[in-house]
């Protein structure tokens, strides 16, 4: 007993010795996820190290958290060599890290290893656009001086020597609209892309969208951004156990990881503490800190179809309705199938893909229902140029695989005509092609959004391919079998490589497609048939996904709407006791009664006098 | 003289009315159908709830362990013998009321019947049963447990036969400003329940008059009926001609039933009987649904309202009067008995009355002239009339019954000022006449203002006026009753001789019944 009580206070002792010996140590970051993740990091190693650490997560811009470190308000932040060097007003070279290294020894602070990953800028467009203009580096955007628009984070906008001023120079671009996005999220940068208020934007190559919606980044051609390796800053005044901690970490991230980190913040909504110290936990750094990892969210897409501004307007919104959740697109070629098997919770596919083909019917399938609207799907048919000039004069198609919209489109087709229709099953667009180009087949269908790159890449490789009007056969009863589709035009020059005339054909509905209520209760009647009867996607989130979408067009009458989103009239709520003064009377009869009954029941009080 | 309390507090309540109903009549009696519609309209479920409990609470009281009670002393003989005893029951039950109904409620029903198609075998079906309700079990439990009340506290317990003495005995000494309400209310009832009768029995002399000799169906022509009623019943009830009276009203009986058996062998016959039987089995088997049947669905609520709540109350206003009489003539008899002879035994002549004039009323719809249901649409009151006129000599016919209401009302608005003149009086059976004069003129001025809205509704209305406050009356009635009764069980029997013993040898007072009231309903 006596034993453990002197242990017990010398154990206080020596930690009210450690307490006065060492100050905590200051870890602060800039405001963006990525450098809070890497300052979390550190605080969390330094921790581990035995230290005490007061956190300024974040302090503020590249500026004043310099400024702190300079000061010694924060001993350590993650920062990046190009923008220090920046800082200190070195021109850009090869052997910064030595030479920006000496000249902070002269500051006072040490700059340390790297920790593994370049965080760069660069200059992104959307697939689309880069495929329509032709762009592959920064310097073919000088080509569309004059209607270019432009989207950068301000912090980009106000850097002296690597920022938007001197980006513009460098190129001698011109820009009709520069947005300049506030703010420490980088997401908002990227809808002004998705949303078409800025063609190219400025982000970092961490930057978990590029990935995520299939940006394209341009070459930095001309070599105007510095390497941007990010280093541990740390003051010379910090305990040597801060950079014997740091060093262990010196490395270790690369930058698809540090993108997957950012992602897990900017999208998932996660703490970037928690995020860090699930990472370094991964990384064998530290023990605990391990998170269970949330289940991924995923809307079933065709793969073609991953990266187009349809698709990605569908995971921007899911992502706006379901913060904290890890969204992610689920390639496949039947989508709605791949849904309703449980592998998804949602599908981007044509209203087509919703319905079973039977013989000269279309039928709703079991299960589905209809989310949202998100746009139209376009008939494409490829004929080679000595082939066809319409669908209709086609006597052997190529389609997808069975079960796709393209596949069910072709069979529609085979029955409208009287003639045999030979239906050949191939993959892909490339697969399609190569069907026409070895005249297995007259014609190749294929349902896409208009602009989509692999259709593009598909005509820039087979020249003698074209696309051809196929509106032709749908008439009469076929039309009215098969309302969906709807006549349209593929304006000309929509593929730049071939298509110099507008195209007739067919469109349908793009739709956002989640599973229904169960079709199959428990039982038929009673109450057993009621249980499990909601559907898997609530109303809340249909209305929160909507509303995310921004303005678009309602589902079409043929498909089965999300319960909540059909036309619903609220029933004029009356009064139902028209007659208060009526309760009043019952309630004092029922007392009188109440009363009665009790002078009925009562026990005698005095004897018998009778 | 020291006033009684209860005369004046029931003048304070009746005579503003009164003066109300002669200066503004329209005023007063919309006035009064406004609260009748409002108190039974707001709580339909508990109106036929207490009426259908009356009917329950007989069954008990005549099948249970009460059955044997004497109303008198354990050993004392029924003062009447069975025979005469039935004979008087039908006196007081038979009123002006069933001449009046009983070819219009049947064939009211049979056009229109709630819920369903009318004309049609099944509305006539439909149409005897719902008559039934409205005439058979729950109007005559209303009265034999209003009378049984009475009987049982006046002979068995030797208590004054006022409204009061079960309220009392509930609430112990020292009750006396509750007994006073409660013979208040009860007088309230007794003068709005005669007022409307009369004006409706003033309604059908008048059509009467009118189908005989051509007399016009003006407000004038019903003032001068009113007029010949009231001193008719104003004479009576204050000189001695009430002898001269009461064998008027034994011919009035006999005339009735003569009428009856007249349409019964006139008319056909065959149906009439086949009715009388189809009815009785009808009416038992539907007897439960019928007796909880509102119609919440059908949105019919008016329609139990107006009809089938509205007699129910009725019977409830007339409870405290008809009970007086019937518990007058019961002495001596058990409650077993009692609820044997005074429930069924009416309600099975009811049933026979009903077949006869409201079976014969369907016959000549389904299988005779027809017409009917039209003039019985147009004025209720014309019914009869309208009806005789398919029978041979229908001219003696109608004037038979038009004397024959005529007398009925007279003698009952001169036994209704005797007992209203008697329950103001402390329960004196000799109450004075300058009492009578008041409440005679009192129930002129309130007939006379019913008379104006030239309306059966109305007087339907009046009619159930004072019943709305009395029946929590009854009810208490009806607890300090059944208290009484279980003291009794747990105390030893009551014999006259030990009555005797106790109080002194005391003669039983020799009263005849008829000298009480006469006639009812």
């Amino acid at each position: 007993m006596k034993a453990f009580l002197i242990r017990w206070v010398l154990c206080l002792l020596l930690a009210a010795l450690a307490g006065c010996d060492k100050e905590s140590v200051g870890v602060g970051s800039k405001n963006f996820a990525e450098n809070q993740i890497l300052a979390e990091m550190f605080a969390l190693l330094i921790e581990d190290a035995g230290l005490t650490v007061s956190r300024r997560i974040p302090v503020g811009e590249t500026a004043e958290t310099f400024e702190a470190l300079r000061t010694h308000t924060i001993d350590v932040y993650p920062e990046y060599t190009g923008t220090a060097s920046a800082l200190l007003g070195l021109p850009w070279n090869p052997d910064v890290p030595t030479q920006i290294a000496n000249e902070f020894t002269k500051l006072g602070i040490h700059l340390l290893a790297p920790l593994g990953f370049e965080s760069s800028y660069v200059v992104l467009v959307q697939e689309e656009y880069a495929s329509q203009h032709g762009l592959e580096s920064i310097s073919d955007l000088s080509a569309l001086a004059g209607e270019l628009r432009i989207a950068v984070r301000e912090e980009f906008a106000r850097r002296p020597l690597d920022g938007l001023r001197a980006f513009v120079d460098r190129y001698g671009l011109e820009f009709t609209a520069v947005e300049i996005v506030l703010g420490e999220d980088s997401s908002e940068l990227y809808e002004a892309l998705l949303e078409s208020r800025a063609d190219i934007v400025v982000g970092t190559a961490t930057d978990s969208q590029i990935a995520d919606f299939g940006m394209r980044v341009l070459q930095d051609d001309a070599g105007f951004f510095p390497a941007y390796t990010a280093v541990p800053l740390v003051s010379a005044a910090a305990p040597a156990a801060v950079t014997i901690a740091l060093a262990r970490i010196a490395g270790k991230i690369d930058a698809a990881h540090m993108a997957r980190l950012t992602a897990e913040v900017q999208i998932s909504r996660r703490e970037p503490r928690a995020v860090a110290a699930s990472a370094l936990a991964e990384l064998g750094l530290l023990d605990s800190g391990a998170t269970e990892d949330d289940p991924l969210l995923k809307i079933a897409v065709d793969g073609a179809e991953i990266g187009s501004t349809m698709a990605n307007r569908v995971l921007q919104a899911a992502r706006d309705t379901v913060p904290g959740r890890i969204i992610v697109l689920e390639p496949g070629p039947r989508p709605v199938t791949t849904m309703l098997e449980g592998k998804a919770r949602a599908a981007i596919a044509p209203s087509i893909a919703q319905f079973d083909i039977g013989e000269n019917a279309a039928v709703l399938r079991d299960g589905v229902e209809t989310v949202a609207a998100v746009g139209s799907y376009y008939l494409h048919v490829l004929a080679r140029t000595d082939g066809p000039s319409q669908l209709s004069a086609a006597a052997a198609v190529a389609t997808g695989p069975e079960g796709t919209a393209s596949e069910k489109l072709g069979r529609v087709f085979a029955q409208s005509r009287p003639a045999d229709i030979i239906t050949l099953q191939s993959t892909d667009a490339e697969a399609a092609i190569a069907a026409l180009q070895s005249r297995r087949a007259d014609a190749a269908i294929l349902i896409a959004p208009t602009g989509l790159a692999d259709i593009e890449a598909a005509l820039l490789e087979a020249p003698e391919v074209r696309l051809i009007d196929a509106n032709s056969w749908w008439q009469g009863a076929t039309r009215l079998a098969y309302p969906f589709l709807q006549p349209a035009i593929i304006p000309a020059n929509t593929y730049p490589p071939g298509q110099r005339t507008a195209v007739n054909t067919l469109a349908m509905q793009a739709t956002v497609a989640g599973q229904g209520p169960s079709a199959e209760p428990i039982g038929i009647a009673g109450p057993s048939s009621y249980v499990g009867k909601a559907s898997p996607i609530t109303d809340a989130v249909v209305l929160a996904f909507n509303r995310a979408l921004g303005p678009h067009p309602d589902i079409s009458p043929l498909l089965e709407s999300a319960a909540v989103l059909r036309p619903h009239v609220e029933p004029d709520h009356q009064v139902l006791n028209q007659t208060p003064a009526y309760t009043v009377f019952s309630l004092g009869i029922l007392a009188f009664l109440g009363w009665a009954l009790w002078l009925l029941i009562r026990p005698d009080k005095r004897p018998d006098k009778e | 003289m020291k006033m009684n309390p209860v005369f004046l507090l029931s003048l304070a309540i009746c005579v503003p009315i009164g003066i109300w109903g002669v200066v503004s009549p329209d005023q007063m009696t919309s006035a009064a159908v406004g609260f009748t519609q409002f108190s039974i309209a707001g709580a339909s479920w508990y109106w036929l709830l207490l009426c259908t409990g009356f009917v329950i609470l007989s069954a008990y009281l005549a099948l249970g362990p009460y059955g044997k009670i004497k109303l008198g002393a354990d050993d004392e003989e029924p003062e009447f013998s069975t025979g005469s005893w039935i004979a008087m029951l039908f006196a007081g039950g038979m009123g002006a009321g069933l001449l009046f109904w009983g070819v219009a409620e049947p064939v009211t029903h049979f056009s229109s019947p709630p819920g369903m198609v009318g004309g049609t075998p099944a509305a006539a079906r439909e149409a005897m049963v719902i008559t039934n309700l409205h005439w058979g079990f729950h109007a005559w439990s209303i009265y034999g447990v209003c009378a049984l009340v009475i009987a049982y506290f006046t002979f068995r317990l030797e208590k004054p036969s006022m409204i009061s003495t079960p309220i009392k005995s509930l609430f112990g000494p020292g009750s006396d400003k509750a007994g006073t309400i409660a013979d208040v209310l009860g007088v309230v009832a007794v003068v709005f329940g005669l007022a409307g009768s009369l004006a409706m029995g003033a309604l059908q002399v008048r059509s009467g008059l009118g189908t005989v000799f051509n007399a016009p169906q003006t407000q004038v022509v019903s003032a001068a009926i009113l007029g010949v009623l009231f001193i008719c019943y104003m004479l009576s009830a204050t000189t001695g001609v009430d002898k001269g009276i009461r064998i008027l009203s034994n011919l009035n009986m006999v005339i009735a039933l003569s009428i009856m058996v007249f349409v019964l062998l006139f008319g056909p016959t065959e149906f009439i009987l086949q009715t009388f039987l189809n009815t009785i089995g009808d009416y038992t088997s539907r007897f439960v649904e019928m007796s909880f049947r509102m119609f919440p669905y059908e949105g019919l609520n008016d329609w139990t309202v107006n009809w089938t709540l509205t007699y129910l109350i009725w019977w409830l206003a007339w409870g405290p009067f008809v009970g007086i009489f019937i518990a007058r003539i019961s002495r001596g008899r058990t409650i077993r008995e009692f609820c044997v002879g005074v429930i069924l035994t009416p309600t099975l002549f009811s049933m026979l009355w009903f077949a006869t004039f409201g079976g014969s009323g369907i016959y000549i719809e389904l299988f005779g002239p027809g017409g009917l249901s039209e003039l019985v649409a147009q004025d209720v009151s014309i019914a009869l009339f309208a009806f005789f006129q398919d029978f041979p000599l229908a001219n003696i016919l109608s004037s038979l019954a038009v004397l024959l209401i005529f007398v009925f009302l007279v003698t009952s608005a001169d036994s209704g000022t005797f007992v209203l003149s008697m329950m103001t009086t402390n329960g004196n059976l000799n109450p004075p006449t300058s009492y009578k004069f008041v409440w005679g003129i009192l129930i002129a001025a309130l007939t006379a203002s019913t008379l104006f809205s030239n309306s059966v509704e109305v007087a339907r209305a009046m009619a159930a006026l004072g019943a709305i406050p009395f029946s929590a009356i009854l009810v208490l009635q009806i607890v300090g009753f059944l208290r009484a009764l279980r003291r009794e069980r747990g105390a030893g029997p009551i014999g006259l001789a030990e009555r005797s013993r106790v109080k002194g040898k005391r003669p039983r007072p020799k009263v005849d019944p008829a000298t009480i009231v006469e006639t009812a309903g």
